[in-house]
C-alpha cells in the first residue's frame, strides 16, 4: 500500500490539490455570486445550482483548454523544435520522428513493449500519435465547453445590462469570447517558452525538469 | 542512444467530467419568465400597479420610487407603459431573462423560485442598453 502511494505520489499530489483547488473555485465562485445576488436585493443560490451554471463551467473549461493547447503545443513542437542547453529540448541533431530503432517499435519492439507499439499498421499509426490525440481532444472539447458557456453566461450579463443577447455566430466573433481565449492563451506560451529557456542556466537540484547541477550551461536534454 | 523521457507532468489518464448546460433557457425557466412578463403587462393594462409593483426587482422599485418620490403603484400609474399583445420571444440565459412583446420588451431575472421584472416599457437603441421606462438603477 505504502509503496504504491510512493511510487504513484506524483499523481496523487496534483490530483489532490486539484481537487483541492475545484473545490475552493466553487465555494468561493457561489460566494461571489450571492455577494452579488445580495447587492440587487435578490435570494442566493445553493452551491448545487452554481455548479451547473454556465457561469462556473466557462471559468473551468476556459483554463482547462489552455492548459491542455499547452501541452499539445509542446509535444508537438518538442518533436521538430530544438532548445541548445535546454532540458526541455531533444538533442540537436534528433529533430523530426526518429526512426523505428530508436522509438523501438515493429521489429525493434521489445519484449515489453505495449502491444500495439508492436503491432505495425493502424494500431502503431494510432498509438505513436495517442498522447496528441488525446490532449488535442480534450483541448477541443473544453473549448468548445467555454464556448458554449460563455456565451450563456455572457448573455447572462447583456440581459442584466438591457442589452440583446447574442447568437452562436455573433458569440464566436465576439471580443468577450476571443478576449477569454487569448489571455489563457498567451500565459501558458510565456509559461512553457520561459520553462525551456530558463532551464538552460538554471537548476534544481533532484528535478527531471532541470539539467544536472553542474552540468554546462551548452548541455542539451540531459535531465537531473 | 539515449532514451528520452519526456519532461513536463502529464496526467496518465484524463477523465473530463462535463456539466451538462442549460444552454438555453430550459422550458420551465422559459415558461415562469412568460408567465412573469405576462402578469405584469395584464396588471398595467388593468390599472393594478400594486399587483405590478409586486412583480418588479428590489432594486427597480427603489429606482422608481427615488426618482418620482411616491410609493411605487402611485410612481407606476404616472409611467406609459405600452400593454398590448402576448408575448412573442422569450430568451433565458442563466438567472436573466427578455420577453418581447409586439411594440415593448421587458427584463427579468430570477429570484429564488420566482422570476422579477428588472425593466419595463423597453425599446431597443441598437447596440446600446435598451431605453427603458422603469428600470432598476
Amino acid at each position: 500500500m505504502r509503496g504504491t502511494i510512493r511510487n504513484n505520489s506524483l499523481s496523487i499530489f496534483f490530483g489532490v490539490i486539484f481537487l483541492l483547488a475545484l473545490i475552493g473555485q466553487a465555494l468561493t465562485g457561489v460566494a461571489l455570486y450571492n455577494e452579488q445576488q445580495v447587492a440587487s436585493g435578490l435570494d442566493q443560490i445553493g452551491l448545487g445550482r452554481y455548479l451547473t451554471s454556465s457561469a462556473f463551467a466557462v471559468d473551468v473549461s476556459e483554463n482547462w483548454q489552455s492548459e491542455y493547447l499547452q501541452f499539445l503545443l509542446y509535444i508537438f513542437a518538442t518533436v521538430w523544435f530544438v532548445q541548445k542547453g535546454s532540458p526541455e529540448s531533444k538533442e540537436l541533431d534528433k529533430t523530426g520522428r526518429e526512426s523505428d530503432e530508436e522509438q523501438k517499435v515493429g521489429k525493434y519492439a521489445e519484449a515489453k513493449s505495449p502491444e500495439w507499439a508492436k503491432a505495425g499498421g493502424w494500431r502503431l499509426a494510432v498509438f505513436s500519435r495517442s498522447l496528441g490525440i488525446v490532449m488535442g481532444l480534450i483541448f477541443l472539447l473544453s473549448w468548445l465547453v467555454q464556448y458554449l458557456a460563455g456565451r450563456v453566461a455572457f448573455n447572462e450579463e447583456q440581459l442584466a445590462n438591457l442589452q440583446d443577447p447574442y447568437g452562436f455566430a455573433e458569440y464566436l466573433g465576439s471580443p468577450e469570447f476571443w478576449n477569454r481565449t487569448l489571455q489563457n492563451w498567451q500565459s501558458e506560451f510565456l509559461a512553457v517558452g520561459s520553462m525551456a529557456v530558463l532551464s538552460i542556466y538554471l537548476r534544481q537540484r533532484g528535478s527531471p525538469e532541470s539539467k544536472p547541477v553542474g552540468a554546462e550551461h551548452s548541455a542539451t536534454a540531459q535531465e537531473g | 542512444m539515449t532514451t528520452k523521457r519526456s519532461k513536463l507532468t502529464r496526467p496518465r489518464a484524463v477523465v473530463v467530467g462535463l456539466t451538462v448546460l442549460s444552454l438555453t433557457g430550459c422550458g420551465s425557466s422559459a415558461d415562469g419568465a412568460r408567465d412573469t412578463a405576462a402578469q405584469f403587462q395584464e396588471a398595467i393594462a388593468g390599472g393594478d400597479t400594486e399587483a405590478a409593483c409586486g412583480l418588479l426587482a428590489p432594486t427597480t422599485v427603489e429606482e422608481l420610487e427615488s426618482t418620482s418620490q411616491a410609493s411605487c403603484p402611485d410612481a407606476l400609474s404616472e409611467v406609459d407603459l405600452e400593454a398590448a399583445g402576448d408575448p412573442a420571444v422569450v430568451e433565458v440565459y442563466g438567472r436573466n431573462a427578455q420577453v418581447k412583446f409586439p411594440d415593448d420588451a421587458l427584463f427579468l431575472t430570477e429570484s429564488g423560485q420566482d422570476w422579477l421584472v428588472i425593466a419595463a416599457g423597453c425599446t431597443p437603441r441598437g447596440d446600446r442598453p435598451y431605453d427603458c421606462e422603469v428600470k432598476g438603477d
